[in-house]
């Protein structure tokens, strides 16, 4: 059929009209602007200081209305320099956890049991009050222990200094920082500061020992221990295990566990016998050096290398890089410091010694002397006197600065030298952040009241009496928080959101309960803020300043002896003590001595734990949006160990520990990365509470496992890395 | 011995929960435009060697059933849209670098094609119905007399819709068992071959039956050696190359791949046509049967292996 | 202007900061990542080296995600980076099956998104989200066609490298530093 001229023409003119049509489409949307999407996060700034650990740093946190959308570091905040660590910033999780505290309870069913009703604030606060009277009425106010962590707690020790006790224990001394806080002070006459007092970011030579800095998030910390590798300092990493920081070192010395503190003389041994150290520094501020060069003569790099596993050429080759560093040359003086008890403080002293031998305290590079800030007190009356603290008797551990969280638990238990019938548990899941359950359980049952204030339900709260939700760091007003830091300063904690249900402030509650006792006289304010502001007023500061930018910063005043710091030691002598008379005297060895840890038994590997960088142990594992970052929760272990057994990576196992105690089931992390003889966790996995629903089965508790310490005759702390586990695969 | 490697990423988890990007949409659609561009491709091919009168009562019901599998096929890519209401976006531009893009016009312009086919050789039942409406009577006659023009285009796009759904994949250079030239031809010889054995299913004419297997045969003749050449081609790539290609051969997938896709759907069937075309064997209709079984695992294998392998881990 | 992102491998700790801090800044979706931290251990005890990497969408100068998008959704923008445009989205995926760096996610709202490279933000001047926030600076973004900003300057020092340079997308995430 031929195409008519018509049909044509219309075919035609449709094909012309169609591919005009679609050359528009076409040219239509390739002209077509793509919009730049803003995803709208910026909101109002409230400038505050976080509370996900105890670095407190200065954040900057977005609210839109009612919403809190995101954290930032305040840039004017010395320790934050405008950065965040992930929990600070996953701290979003935190203020939204679903599984938050938001009623006060009261306990219906047997201690223990997490069996509990929701109850007024005027009930709950009554109860606790009537408890308290009635304690102080049969005991005295010396039988209520507070045992506390974090910057809220001020509030409570106030209330409870007010009541009459000075039984304050907190986990973070004897289970922590204290053999080297005590260790310092016997040294230099002050502790290593909280943050530590470091210049990391200008030594040529840093020397981590036993500390995993990088996994160990604090913040102000890992910005310098980056800009000291990127200079191209000497790092030398002493870790069982290949630690971050250990990949980024010169030199990795995979230490066996517990034999640091051969390590440690052995250095201070060659750097004495070779005449390698500061001779100018100490000869003007050391006392107690020909001691000293005495008693190192037999720790040869040879014998070190006997215990340590170590080569010995290594050994000093190491201590000549150390010494050759001198002044700028930092041995870190660690954080967690309670490792096998025996000899946690001599090894703390010998870090101190070895650090005063290179002179690097008073140093750039080295160990700096904040100038603090000077803040006023809003007056109240005076503490009545207290009885001493309960936690020590017959003279146990002289040299403890703080009171032993354990030993209260024990006088709990055994009631000497006086009983203490009741607790009040601020921040710290006494639980998990304890070690030989059964004892803190024992303890627990023989209480007549035990308040926990916290702000999600860990496992401690389930054998309250009563539980007291609190209103997150990010939702209420704290007592200023001063920095001490190479700029020092003041910084203030103040409400971003509104706290969810019937959650409150710490200060709130103890003021209402200071009411409710009578203590009136010692809350002389009406809320917080009027307490900051007159605090500020009494103290010479804007307040007005210091809530829009979140801190003020004090006076630049030098913090190190090139800047012009006039160096002093608040020791007896004044000077460095590297030979300490003070311990002597209390019968204790002068000078440091190693303790050779105990053999690891045939079948077992020794537990080790530490950090990982996207939690703060316990407090941050229920945090949902934290929980979509690398959980590591595995257990590491060699992989060539693993092998032998049959395990392949990822394998679910169970620990079994020397006294037969069994862990949660866990995955394995087969690894190159950690040495034959230990196996290593992160600490905070492994929750067994209900109410913590993310967090609950997830991974294992190693603090179940560590049912032996042995404990620091100095100073009375826990060395927890004397457990042994077996692993037992699991189906 | 491959040096001692871990990896830990941030997404572990959230990898192994979501591991595809696409699922069983996509390997049905494979299946089915294949299988539709090889009978475009047998028919067409027909009319322009044998002449429109060799067109087989089978075949015109295949070319029926054309556009009935197509959009089967199509259905399942909609399905497989996350974002639906956006469909229509794949028609308001022509990007000439995406075979995607390149495809989804080519389907558009296959229906007329198709339905040009079938009007100019309508099947025994439809004809009828046609010659009932004047103007499709009319149609139709018109058509006959163009149908080898239509021919032309039934064989230009089916070759088109056959090759492109190979190069679909090989494009994405990012996954290391489609990274080979020969996909796009092992796509267009496999679709070809269902296509004829879709119509040896259909076909009741003995001779065109035989020309069918004759066609089969040689088709998976060259499927074969393409597949030779695309697993060899792989393994001489380089490590993670030749990774992939061993999940096919000695991996999780060896199993369905040989077994199935190459002994049940290419060689055993093979054997069969050639036994039954010496007459040693009878024909049937469970021959062409394995051949389309084969066809679908086999793009069912090859999307699915495919995304196993990634060149980044973690 | 092209746009770069330089990465310090040896000031990275992996702490995972920029993870939360561009989950929080772009409201990336529960379960989905536009960046992430990728940990690589070579070696036997003793001799061990450890590979820490903060990764996210490379924004490749020559990109099959753009290549193979069939409505345009994925595009270059003037400043080099790749962007998309929700609203020609379909949600076919042949981007996701076309990165070689598995740096795409599907939307809950069905379209598919990835790392933007914070332009809101640079575009104001602003750092993006994970560079902002990480603690040990590692993270630098900034313009390579400006010899004298910092990203040309410190890619000039050398020990530059990729992530999987094989698949011959040309990156514009470069990583120094990680040769140790």
């Amino acid at each position: 059929m031929a195409l008519s001229r018509r049909r044509f023409l219309s075919l035609s003119a449709g094909t012309l009209a169609a591919a005009a049509a679609t050359k528009l489409a076409f040219t239509g949307s390739a002209l077509a602007a793509h919009p730049t999407i803003d995803p709208g996060t910026d909101g109002t700034v409230v400038s505050s200081i976080c509370e996900v650990c105890f670095w407190k740093c200065g954040i900057e946190a977005h609210a839109k209305g009612a919403q809190l959308i995101k954290i930032r570091g305040n840039p004017r905040h010395p320790l934050s320099n405008g950065k965040l660590c992930p929990r600070g910033v996953g701290a979003v999780g935190l203020a939204y956890d679903p599984d938050r505290l938001v009623k006060p309870l009261l306990r219906v069913g047997p201690r223990g049991s997490d069996e509990f009703k929701a109850v007024s604030w005027d009930e709950a606060l009554a109860f606790i009050a009537g408890k308290l009277d009635e304690l102080r009425k049969k005991y005295g106010p010396e039988t209520v222990a507070l045992f506390n962590h974090g910057a809220g707690a001020s509030w409570f020790k106030h209330l409870l200094s007010a009541y009459g006790t000075a039984n304050f224990g907190a986990p973070s001394f004897a289970q922590c920082r204290g053999p080297r806080d005590v260790a310092f002070d016997l040294t230099f006459g002050a502790e290593p500061g909280s943050p530590e007092v470091l210049d990391i970011g200008s030594s040529d030579c840093l020397v981590l020992i036993g500390s995993h800095l990088g996994e160990n998030m604090h913040n102000t910390q890992v910005q310098d221990f980056a800009d000291a590798v990127a200079r191209g300092a000497d790092l030398i990493v002493v870790d069982p295990r290949f630690s971050t920081a250990a990949s980024k070192a010169k030199t990795w010395l995979p230490i066996r566990p517990g034999t640091d503190t051969a390590l440690l003389l052995a250095w201070i041994h060659v750097i004495v016998g070779e005449q390698r150290y500061n001779r100018a520094y100490v000869e003007k501020y050391t006392t107690g050096f020909e001691e000293l060069q005495k008693a190192v003569v037999a720790y040869t790099p040879e014998w070190a290398s006997a215990e340590t596993g170590l080569d010995a050429t290594m050994i000093r080759n190491t201590a000549r890089r150390i010494a050759g560093a001198a002044p700028a040359s930092l041995v870190h003086p660690g954080r967690h410091a309670s490792w096998y008890g025996a000899d946690d403080t001599h090894r703390s002293r010998a870090i101190a010694i070895l650090n005063a031998l290179l002179g690097s305290w008073g140093h750039r590079g080295g160990f700096f002397r904040p100038s603090g800030m000077k803040l006023a007190k809003v007056p109240t009356p005076a503490y009545p006197k207290p009885k001493p603290p309960a936690d020590r008797v017959d003279g146990e551990a002289p040299f403890a600065l703080e009171p032993l969280a354990q030993g209260l638990r024990r006088a709990t238990i055994d009631g000497k030298p006086y009983p203490i019938k009741g607790w009040f548990v601020y921040g710290t899941n006494l639980i998990q952040a304890l070690p030989q359950r059964e004892e803190t359980l024992k303890a627990i049952q023989a209480l007549e009241l035990l308040v926990v204030v916290d702000v999600l339900p860990a496992e401690i709260a389930g054998y309250a009496d009563v539980v007291l939700p609190e209103a997150s760091y990010l939702e209420r007003f704290d007592d200023l928080v001063p920095i001490a830091w190479r700029r020092s300063g003041v910084a203030l904690r103040q409400p971003v959101i509104q706290p969810p249900g019937e959650a409150k402030a710490g200060w709130w509650i103890a003021r209402e309960l200071g009411k409710r006792l009578g203590l009136e006289a010692y809350f002389p304010w009406t809320d917080a803020e009027s307490y900051l502001r007159e605090r500020c007023k009494l103290s010479g500061l804007d307040y007005e300043a210091l809530a829009r930018d979140g801190v003020i910063l004090a006076p630049e005043k030098p913090t190190v002896v090139e800047d012009g710091l006039a160096l002093s030691f608040a020791t007896e002598s004044g000077k460095i003590e590297l030979y300490s008379e003070k311990l002597k005297k209390a019968g204790f060895d002068a000078l440091p001595v190693y303790k050779r840890p105990d053999a690891v038994p045939a079948g077992y590997f020794r537990l080790l734990y530490g950090r990982a960088p996207g939690h703060t142990f316990g407090r941050t594992t229920n945090n949902r949006l934290l929980g979509e970052l690398n959980h590591h929760d595995r257990v590491w272990i060699n992989a060539k160990v693993a092998k032998d057994m049959g395990l392949a990576d990822g394998a679910v196992v169970r620990l079994i520990n020397q006294d037969g105690i069994k862990s949660a089931p866990l995955q394995i992390k087969a690894t190159e990365r950690i040495r034959g003889d230990c196996v290593f966790m992160v600490h905070g996995w492994g929750h067994t509470a209900k109410g913590l629903r993310y967090a609950n089965g997830r991974g294992a508790d190693d603090s179940e496992l560590v049912t032996r310490v042995n404990v620091d005759p100095v100073m009375g702390g826990t060395g927890m890395r004397v457990n042994f586990v077996a692993l037992q695969r699991e189906a | 011995m491959a040096p001692h490697l871990e990896i830990e990423s941030t997404r572990n988890a959230a990898l192994a929960v979501a591991e595809r990007v696409w699922g069983w949409e996509i390997p049905i659609y494979l299946f089915l435009g294949g299988l539709v561009a090889g009978l475009m491709l047998a028919v067409s091919t027909s009319v322009l060697m044998l002449g429109r009168a060799r067109v087989t009562e089978a075949m015109r019901r295949g070319l029926l059933l054309a556009p009935v599998l197509l959009s089967l096929g199509m259905g399942a890519l909609f399905l497989d849209l996350t974002y639906k209401l956006h469909v229509f976006r794949f028609y308001t531009t022509l990007r000439a670098t995406a075979p995607m893009s390149l495809g989804s016009w080519v389907l558009l312009l296959v229906y007329p094609v198709q339905l040009g086919l079938v009007l100019a050789m309508p099947a025994e039942i439809l004809r009828p119905w046609l010659d009932r409406v004047p103007a499709l009577k009319r149609l139709r006659v018109f058509l006959e007399v163009h149908v080898r023009r239509l021919a032309w285009a039934g064989l230009v796009l089916g070759v088109a819709l056959g090759v492109y759904t190979g190069v679909l994949l090989s494009a994405t250079v990012a996954r290391p068992l489609w990274s080979s030239g020969a996909l796009g031809f092992l796509f267009l010889a496999s679709g070809t071959s269902t296509g004829v054995a879709a119509l040896m299913v259909l076909e009741r004419d003995h001779q065109m039956r035989g020309i069918f297997a004759r066609a089969d045969l040689a088709l998976i003749a060259l499927e074969l050696m393409v597949i030779v050449l695309w697993l060899v081609g792989l393994s001489t790539q380089g490590p993670i190359y030749r990774e992939a290609a061993q999940l096919v051969l000695s991996g999780p997938y060896a199993p369905l791949f040989v077994g199935i896709v190459v002994f049940g759907g290419l060689l055993v069937p093979a054997t069969l046509e050639a036994l039954s075309l010496r007459g040693k064997a009878l024909h049937s209709r469970w021959v062409p049967a394995l051949v389309l079984v084969g066809g679908l695992l086999l793009r069912f294998v090859i999307v699915y292996a495919g995304q196993d392998v990634s060149f980044v881990k973690g | 202007m092209r746009r770069v992102m330089v990465i310090d491998m040896k000031r990275c700790v992996g702490c995972e900061a920029c993870v939360v801090a561009c989950k929080t800044e772009n409201r990336v979706p529960e379960g989905a990542y536009r960046d992430w931290v990728v940990q690589e251990t070579r070696g036997e005890l003793p001799a061990l080296e450890l590979l820490i990497r903060s990764q996210r969408c490379n924004h490749c100068t020559n990109a099959p995600c753009v290549a193979n998008c069939p409505t345009g959704a994925s595009f270059y923008r003037k400043d080099g980076t790749v962007q998309i445009d929700r609203d020609l989205c379909t949600g076919c995926r042949a981007c996701m099956a076309s990165c070689p760096y598995d740096a795409r996610y599907v939307h809950p709202e069905g379209f598919v998104d990835k790392c933007t490279l914070c332009v809101h933000r640079l575009d104001k001047g602003k750092p993006t989200a994970c560079e902002e926030v990480c603690p040990t600076s590692a993270i630098l973004t900034g313009d390579l066609d400006d010899p004298s900003s910092l990203v040309t300057l410190r890619l000039k020092r050398g020990d530059v490298s990729v992530v999987n340079a094989e698949a011959g997308t040309k990156p514009n995430v470069f990583y120094v530093n990680g040769a140790g």
